[in-house]
Formats: structure tokens, sequence, C-alpha cells
């Protein structure tokens, strides 16, 4: 096949200009693989009580309001709810907010728990859909379930923070397991630090293939699905590799909405929580914004060992959903912030953070679309772009394989999570196939997240659960 | 990689079954004195499941018998091992080094702990332990090293360092209260409430008369922590302060006074601008002899409808818990 010069020439300039945008975000990755190995193997090995067993009898441990939204989560919440309720922690309440659920989580919950309808003033600090009721556990007085009518996620949090009695509230899904000492982990920094620290995020880990009992996993294993094994090869690659090297700088954007613990007081003058689908990143983007027009120094950090294990989606059909919500998500955050971007008065977060989302997060997938079109178009052109693309294709695996493989050996030199080698074994054995399939399914999803904010999708479509305890 | 952790896997089992092995016999000897041969083993591995046995012995006795055994137990099998772990490049295996030493209060160590402490690199966390151990072993330079610590501590920090601290070790830091760092202030202040130090309670009543707004809410604080009694005189002075932080403790302070006298200030309380102010007034009315009568008349009668919400609600509250 014959092509013009002058197409030739286009092709050449986007091979270079994919060629050179890979080369730098590789270095940005190998950069944070490199501050997360420094820091992860200086803790390796550190007893696993020990730190946090002081923090369990002093009374400087503030106490937490856990804040559960729940929407049709009839099948995991009493899960949810059970190993909450098992938490090593001094004080805390647990806050189930059910957000006009039209299936029977709510009769569940008062049956269950024995719940009575209560009157109760909420403090109306963050605005919220009506609130139908609000009911105490007869069984645990720290339970407390809203019943509320349907007005999304974050409203549903901003409800939980209107009733919440204490300082500090962590927001998790309805559907994650929590290790029993998570929340004294996730709590030492901000206790520490004696409030300089207001929002601390924890590890979150796939929990399809452990044995969950009570709402307590019992044992860790790995699913047998190929799909779900990629996404836990995704987390250990965000959570390890990107989180710590973020939050060693301030410069954290994402605590997750599955597991995250933050300050009251300065999430309510931030405004709450607000509408997007990707309400836990906006938050936490303009916590770091009202911090910085405060000039105050406050830090939000990541902690990689507390563990919130949540059912990830075994089919393409979900799985393909929540990506491209996720970066749909992303995209509103940017939006919405976008004053931040490249602006020097918000300083490392308008210089770093945010540049560093837009241009590799947001916009990765198209530029490594590109680079597998181009790779396909080289097979047929030939001669010196097919040399081109064979270069393309080892960076790209270097960008997928390679990495990801790294964020395999991250886990076994420090977290230690997966008891067996073989599963071990099986991790690093899929994460070199990343590049080959399921690296360019989630570049296309993603992709599909860009169509869908061109195109005005709203909402966050249904969610099949199967429940992740036994 | 994977050969490793076969043989960290395998290694893990033999230290459980080690740990089940010596059980026994080690529980015997810290209970009986009686020492059994088997206990004599030193290989790496059979050292580890020792440590690790001990470690978790030391926090379910108390008796100074056994605590004595476990301390020589500890100077005769373990110094070596623990000194090596003690100069580990590996700021994690240092650590738990210092936490044994800690659980085991191996006098031993004092000099190579002197030696950690004087280096250039020692971290924070390393300093915080030391500190600690140096508290437990009452050192002579102490007050020192907690005013001017290499790395700046916080409040909290302070808090878990005094809160171990024995009486005696209290008076000299009171005697030196204006010397000493804001949040070490603080901390002391919290620690003398926290571990019942009732022979400081002049000085906290002198806190209470002419500290600043912050120093009377953290003496209110250690006053609710050691449930003791204020007068309603005293105690009205900061009912009505300005600030609402030395308000709601003030309330706190009331909850173990059962007095009827209090009724009126807590039933003024109830209009509070403070929404905390008001639930903790409903809540110590709650907890008077005619609190539920009180709250019922605000939640029928009373003008100001945040009054009337927040005594309905503790009546319901109350009635739950």
């Amino acid at each position: 096949m014959n092509v013009t010069a002058e197409w030739g020439g286009i092709l050449m300039s986007v091979g270079w200009f994919i060629l050179i945008y890979m080369v730098l975000v590789i270095s940005f990755y190998t950069i944070l693989l490199v501050i997360s190995l420094f820091h992860l193997r200086k803790t390796y090995g550190l007893d696993d009580w020990e730190p946090y067993e002081e923090l369990l009898h002093l009374h400087q441990t503030k106490p937490v309001s856990i804040l559960v939204p729940a929407y049709n989560e009839s099948v995991g919440i009493m899960a949810t709810v059970r190993s909450l309720l098992s938490i090593e922690y001094p004080e805390y309440e647990i806050i189930i907010i059910n957000d006009g659920s039209t299936d029977d989580s709510m009769e569940k919950l008062v049956e269950s728990f024995q719940l009575v309808k209560i009157k109760w003033v909420i403090r109306e600090q963050l605005h919220t859909q009506p609130v139908k009721g609000v009911y105490q556990s007869r069984l645990y007085k720290n339970l407390l379930v809203i019943d509320k009518e349907n007005g999304g996620k974050a409203d549903a949090l901003n409800a939980g923070i209107n009733v919440s009695n204490y300082p500090y509230f962590c927001s998790i899904d309805g559907d994650s397991v929590l290790e029993r000492t998570a929340f004294l982990k996730v709590m030492k920094p901000i206790v520490e630090s004696d409030g300089e620290v207001i929002a601390s995020g924890g590890s979150i880990r796939i929990a399809n293939g452990c044995e969950i009992e009570s709402g307590e996993i019992v044992k860790v294993g790995l699913s047998r699905s190929p799909l779900v094994v990629m996404q836990v090869i995704e987390y250990l690659r965000a959570f390890l590799m990107g989180r710590i090297g973020l939050s060693r700088h301030n410069l954290l954007l994402i605590v997750s909405g599955a597991f995250g613990v933050f300050s009251k007081r300065w999430v309510v003058d931030a405004g709450g929580y607000s509408h997007t689908v990707g309400e836990d990143m906006e938050l936490v983007v303009r916590l770091h914004r009202y911090v910085k027009e405060q000039k105050a120094d406050k830090r939000i950090v990541y902690v990689p060992d507390p563990v919130s294990w949540t059912e990830a989606p075994e089919s393409l059909k979900y799985l393909r959903r929540q990506r491209s919500r996720w970066h749909r998500g992303l995209f509103e955050s940017l939006w919405i912030h976008r004053r931040l971007l490249f602006n020097p008065k918000y300083g490392s977060i308008g210089m770093v953070s945010m540049p560093y989302f837009l241009i590799i997060e947001f916009f990765g997938p198209v530029v490594e679309l590109m680079g597998y079109v181009i790779m396909i178009l080289s097979l047929f052109l030939g001669g010196i772009y097919l040399e081109f693309a064979i270069l393309l294709f080892f960076l790209s695996i270097l960008y997928g394989s390679i990495l990801s493989m790294a964020a395999v050996l991250l886990e076994e030199w420090s977290v230690r999570k997966y008891p067996k080698a073989s599963d071990i074994g099986r991790l690093f054995a899929y994460s070199l196939t990343e590049t080959l399939w399921y690296r360019p399914l989630t570049v296309l999803w993603r992709c599909e997240g860009i169509l869908d904010v061109i195109r005005k999708k709203r909402g966050w479509g249904e969610m099949a659960r199967k429940g992740v305890s036994k | 990689m994977l050969i490793k952790k076969i043989i960290d896997n395998k290694n893990r089992v033999l230290i459980e079954q080690y740990k089940e092995e010596y059980q026994l016999a080690l529980f015997q000897f810290l209970h009986e004195g009686v020492k059994n041969e088997s206990l004599n083993d030193r290989s790496p591995l059979q050292i580890r499941a020792l440590v690790e046995l001990l470690a978790g012995f030391s926090k379910m006795f108390a008796s100074d018998d056994i605590q004595e055994r476990l301390q020589g137990f500890a100077e005769e099998h373990f110094q070596t091992f623990i000194f090596s772990q003690l100069r580990h490049s590996r700021w994690s295996i240092r650590m738990n080094a210092l936490y044994w030493i800690q659980d085991f209060k191996m006098k031993s160590m004092v000099e190579p702990l002197r030696e950690l402490h004087a280096s250039k690199n020692v971290s924070k966390a390393e300093e915080i332990q030391l500190l600690k151990i140096a508290v437990m072993f009452e050192e002579e330079d102490l007050v020192a090293r907690l005013i001017e610590p290499k790395h700046k501590l916080t409040e909290f920090e302070y808090s878990l360092l005094l809160h171990t601290l024995r009486k005696e070790q209290f008076g000299p830091l009171v005697h030196v209260f204006e010397e000493l760092p804001e949040v070490m202030r603080f901390a002391l202040i919290d620690s003398i409430g926290a571990r019942n130090r009732m022979e400081h309670v002049p000085f906290l009543q002198r806190l209470l008369e002419d500290g600043s707004t912050e120093l009377k809410v953290r003496a209110l604080k250690a006053v609710v922590g050691m449930e003791f009694y204020l007068d309603v005189e005293r105690l009205s002075v900061h009912l009505r302060a300005d600030s609402w932080q030395e308000r709601l403790m003030a309330i706190k302070a009331c909850e173990y006074i059962r007095s009827q006298q209090l009724t009126p200030y807590l039933t003024e309380l109830m209009s509070d601008p403070s929404f905390y102010v008001r639930s903790q007034a409903a809540q110590s009315l709650l907890r008077l002899e005619n609190g539920k009568d009180v709250l019922r008349e605000i939640a029928v009668h009373a003008e100001d409808g945040y009054a009337r919400d927040m005594a309905e609600q503790w009546l319901e509250r109350g009635a739950v818990s």
C-alpha cells in the first residue's frame, strides 16, 4: 500500500507526539514508583498492632461518625453493618442513609437491628432532600438509620453529615467490608497531627475471591476470573504506586469514596459533597482549594495499610459502565475546578496535581487510543512505520505491563496481603498480559466516558451486586 | 521472589509451631519460676518465636513477680538478637526492637538506646519510642529531653508520653509549667485529668481563675475527666462564659453534680446560640432528678423553637438508649 508523503508526515508527527508523551508519563510513574518503594520498604515488617494499641485507650482519639449511603444495597448492607459493628475503635457511631431505596433495605434494617423511629433535631448545615425519619437501634446504641427521599450519593452523605454527632466522619460504600483495625490506622495521622491532617484515605482491595463471613474477612484469596484479577492489579497500581507518591507531597486529589475519613468542620465549610458522579474526588479538590484560599496549613494524606474490601464488577458490561462513569467523574472535577489548572496561586495542587490529572489521567486514554490506531495502521503501511509501531508497542508494554508488574512486586515486598505464593504468581503472570487485552479495553471505556461528557450523559447507571459476604 | 515467599511462608509455619511448643513451658516459667530445658534452644526462628510469645505475655500479666521474670528472661536470651535488630538499617526492624525493649523493660539496653537517640538520623517515631522508654526508666535528663526534643512534637504525642508518667514525675513538670512549649502545657493538663492526679487540683483551679480561655477549657476538661466536684457558684462563671467551648465544658462538668441549683442555668443554655451547647445542656438536664419534667416543660412551653426541638429529641433519645 502506498501512502502520500503528506499522510506519512502526519502519521510520523502524531507518532512522535505519542512517543514523547509516553516517555514523559512513564518517567512520572517511575518517579512515583521509586518514592513508593522507599516508603513501603521502610515500613515493611513493622509490628501490626504495637503502633496503634495506644490509640484504643487514649481519649484524644477522636470519635468518628461512619456514614454508609445505601441505595438498593439490600444484598450487601447487612454484611457492611456487621463488619462496622465489630471494628476496633474507642468511640464511633454508624449512620446508614437509606437514600429512597426501592428494594427491601429499610425493612431488613428495621427488623434486624430493632430500629425505632425517634425525634431528631437535624442541624441542616448542608442542604439535602427531605429526611423522612431518623431511627435508632435498640440493640446497638451507636447505630442510626436515616430514611430520606432519593437524592443521590452526595445528597445522602450530606444528610449523614447533618445528623452526625462527631467531629470526624468516614464515608464508606454499602458493599464494603472493613478490616477490624482499619479505623485506628486511618485515624492515626489525623490524631497525631493535632488536626493538621484534615482527611485521610485508606486502601481499597477487591473482595471477590476472599472468604468473608458475617462481615469479616476470614481468608484473603484471588478470584478465578481474569477480569477481576486484572482489576486487583489495577487497584494495587493505583493505591500502592500512585497515591503514596502523591500523598508524600500533599498532592493527593482522590480519597476514595469507598473508605476515607474527613474533618467535618472543613468539609462543611467547603460546602459538603456536590452532585457529581465523582463526588469523592470533587470534594477533595474543593478541600484543597478551600485550604489554599484560607491560607491554612492543612494536609490530605493516604495511608497504605488500612484496607476496605469491596466487590468488583465481574462482567464486561458493568465494568465498562463503571470505568466510563469514573472518567466522566474525573472530567467533572477537573471542569468545576478548572480555575486551579496551572494557577500558581494554588501552589503544587494547581501546578502539579491538576495538570497531572488532566494530562495523564484524563487525556491519557485518548493518546493511548491514538497509539493503538497508529500501531494497527503501521502494520499495513510497513517500512519505517512498522519499526515505529514496534517501538510504540514496547513502550506500551513498559507503560502497562511492566509498571503493573512492579505494583505486584510492591505488594509482595511490603503489604503482603496475599498469603499464597500461587496467588502472587498468578498476579504476576496476569500483569504481564495487561497491555495485550485489558489496557486497550479500559482505554476504550474511558474514551467512551469522554464521549459521554460530550453527549452530556448524566447519572450512574445500574450496577449488579452479588454480595461478597456469606 | 516466589521462592522467597515460599520460604517465608514455611518459616512462618515453623515459628507458629515453635510458639505452640514453647507456650506452656514459658507460661509455667513466668508463673512459677520453674525453668524448662526446652526454652534454651537458640536457632534464629526459635528465638523469634520466643520473642513473639513473650511480647504477648508481657501485656497479659501485671504482677511484679511475673514482670520481673519476664524481664530477666528477655535480658538472658534476647540481648544479642534485639541489639542486632536495633542496629538494622531498616526503620521498621528498629521500631520493632524498640517495642520489645519497652515490653520487656530491658534495662541492659539503656546505653545502645542513648546511642540511637544521639544519632543524627533518628526518626520522629523512633524518638517518641525512645522517650517513652526514658519515661519508663525514669531517666534523669527526662524533663530536658521532653522540653527540647529533636523533632517538634504535637499535643497528641506529648499526651502519649505524659500519660505514662508516675505520680512523682508530674510535680517537676507542673512546677515549670510556664516554661513548657504550649502543646506540652495542654497535654500536661490533659494528663492530670486522665490520670486522676487529684494532688494537682489546686493547680487546675488556679488556671480556671486566671488562665487564658484555651487553658480554662482544658482545665475544665481535666476536671470533667477526674469527675471532680466544682461548686455551682464557680461553675456558673464558666456556664456564662463568652466562649462556647468553655460553656460546653462547664455543662459537662455539671453532669456529676445532681444539684437542683443547676436547673436555671441549664434551662437558659437550652436556648444557647451553639447547637452543641444546647444538645449538651439537654443531656445534662436529663441526668437531674427532675430533669425529665424540666425537659417536658421546655418541649411544650419554651418560646425558643430550637430549645423545644432539642428537649423533645433528648426525651426520646434518652428513652431509647
